[in-house]
């Protein structure tokens, strides 16, 4: 296939609309350069850490519930031409709370079965450097491609369809034709 | 094609001596116990070498550490298993004698420095991975998704068991150039004094077709840096000529995982 899935140019345009919305939505992502002239979106939610309440909910203290810190960074892989979300879930004090457990936190499709490995693992942030989980790139360009180019924004329409795993929230208002 | 077996050869054999000694902190005896020393190549993983080690001082330590994760320390720096060890020990060599001396740890794992690592298949995905994604850069993924699971299988047993010939009978297709002259882009990791990382899609040929060198690579990452040319590069512990083909390097010098594994070491 000699299309590439998503240029550092679009994967920059498409940021910028999807900053643009949260903006507007206040829902706190924001963009880092870097100094070697790439950058990454990213954006940290509070959860509690059983699972199914929604963010808003995580202030009312719950017994054997705790509330974990999710830091979520969109990168743009050159390689594989196609973003790539990496992700670290902490405790309150800032440690992290290992892969077995954040696995545990997860929303995989039923299909996934139990081969978690094949799609999420531990690797190195490759701006911070840092020890971050990720989801493997494999198979985003499939995604991206399949969607028509030009419509709509690609960087939105991958991040709606790994969002649910990483129960990253996402407005129904990014579906939306931008309009401005 | 990688072509210059003698060379490869040369590469691969590449080892190190390295004098194992446990944190003195974390000694549950009366005794100072042995360092351990082993010679371990320079293209393997440190999880790969180490069970030895483990071994040595797992008797050592308190009962109930017997089940931690162990990690290795340079001079209070955490060493990151995923990089080749060759590559560990030339970022840090300018302060290094050799044997080189590693610190064996037991307790408090550098959660926000070093990935876990509780299983050799660890490893395993991690070193697959790097190989597709060389692969991507080098021909968009076709090569390793053609292969079959047992080419897999046997890139990975040969990087494990230390077999030439078994890990070359496979990675002869990897460094295939495709239709066109040259790889699509070369894999490189290029780490900058300041403990950057540098990325960037570099293509071993120029427009007009004549083959680029490292000199040309150094000048892509660094614009308008006239002392880009200057810098001192170093790989697999030597520093290749700035005249080198970029082809011919990544053909030739690049680790197993296929990506070429330069540091700055001086600027």
């Amino acid at each position: 296939m000699e299309s590439s899935p998503l240029s550092w140019d679009e994967f920059l345009a498409s940021s910028k609309e999807l900053l643009c919305i949260s903006q507007r939505l206040n829902d706190g992502w924001n963009w880092s350069d870097t100094q070697d002239g790439w950058g990454y979106l990213h954006k940290t939610e509070l959860k509690s850490s059983s699972g199914n309440e929604s963010a808003d909910d995580v202030t009312a203290e719950q017994p054997g519930k705790t509330i974990l810190v999710w830091e979520y960074h969109i990168l743009y892989s050159p390689a594989y031409s196609c973003p790539v979300l990496y992700f670290n879930v902490r405790d309150q004090d800032g440690k992290f709370i290992g892969l077995d457990s954040t696995i545990g936190q997860l929303r995989f499709p039923a299909k996934t079965g139990r081969n978690y490995l094949s799609v999420v693992s531990q690797s190195e942030h490759p701006i911070l450097r840092k020890p971050f989980c990720y989801l493997h790139p494999c198979h985003t360009s499939d995604l991206i491609i399949a969607a028509e180019k030009g419509r709509t924004n690609l960087l939105i329409g991958w991040l709606s369809c790994v969002a649910p795993i990483v129960r990253l929230e996402l407005s129904l208002e990014y579906a939306k034709p931008n309009e401005t | 094609m990688a072509t210059d077996r003698e060379v490869l050869r040369e590469i691969w054999e590449g080892k190190l001596p390295i004098c194992f000694r446990l944190d003195p902190d974390e000694v549950n005896d009366l005794q100072e116990p042995e360092p351990l020393y082993l010679m371990v190549p320079r293209l393997s993983y440190f999880p790969l070498v180490v069970d030895k080690v483990r071994k040595h001082f797992l008797k050592l330590i308190s009962e109930e550490k017997q089940d931690n994760e162990m990690w290795l320390e340079h001079n209070g720096i955490a060493l990151k298993w995923h990089y080749p060890i060759g590559v560990l020990f030339d970022m840090y060599k300018e302060d290094v004698q050799l044997p080189w001396a590693v610190t064996v740890h037991f307790e408090k794992f550098p959660e926000n420095e070093l990935l876990h690592c509780k299983t050799r298949e660890v490893v395993e995905s991690h070193f697959m991975a790097c190989l597709k994604e060389a692969d991507a850069l080098k021909h968009k993924n076709q090569v390793v998704s053609n292969m079959q699971r047992k080419d897999h299988n046997q890139l990975w047993l040969g990087l494990q068991n230390d077999k030439f010939d078994q890990f070359w009978a496979v990675n002869r297709r990897l460094m295939e150039q495709g239709s066109e002259e040259g790889f699509k882009y070369i894999p490189f990791r290029l780490y900058h004094k300041d403990d950057s990382l540098i990325q960037k899609l570099v293509k071993p040929m120029r427009d007009n077709g004549e083959r680029k060198t490292l000199e040309d690579l150094l000048s892509e990452i660094f614009p308008g840096d006239e002392k880009a040319s200057e810098l001192q590069i170093v790989t697999h512990g030597i520093e290749p000529p700035k005249d080198t083909p970029l082809q011919w390097m990544s053909e030739h010098l690049s680790y197993p995982d296929n990506f070429l594994h330069l540091l700055v070491t001086k600027s």
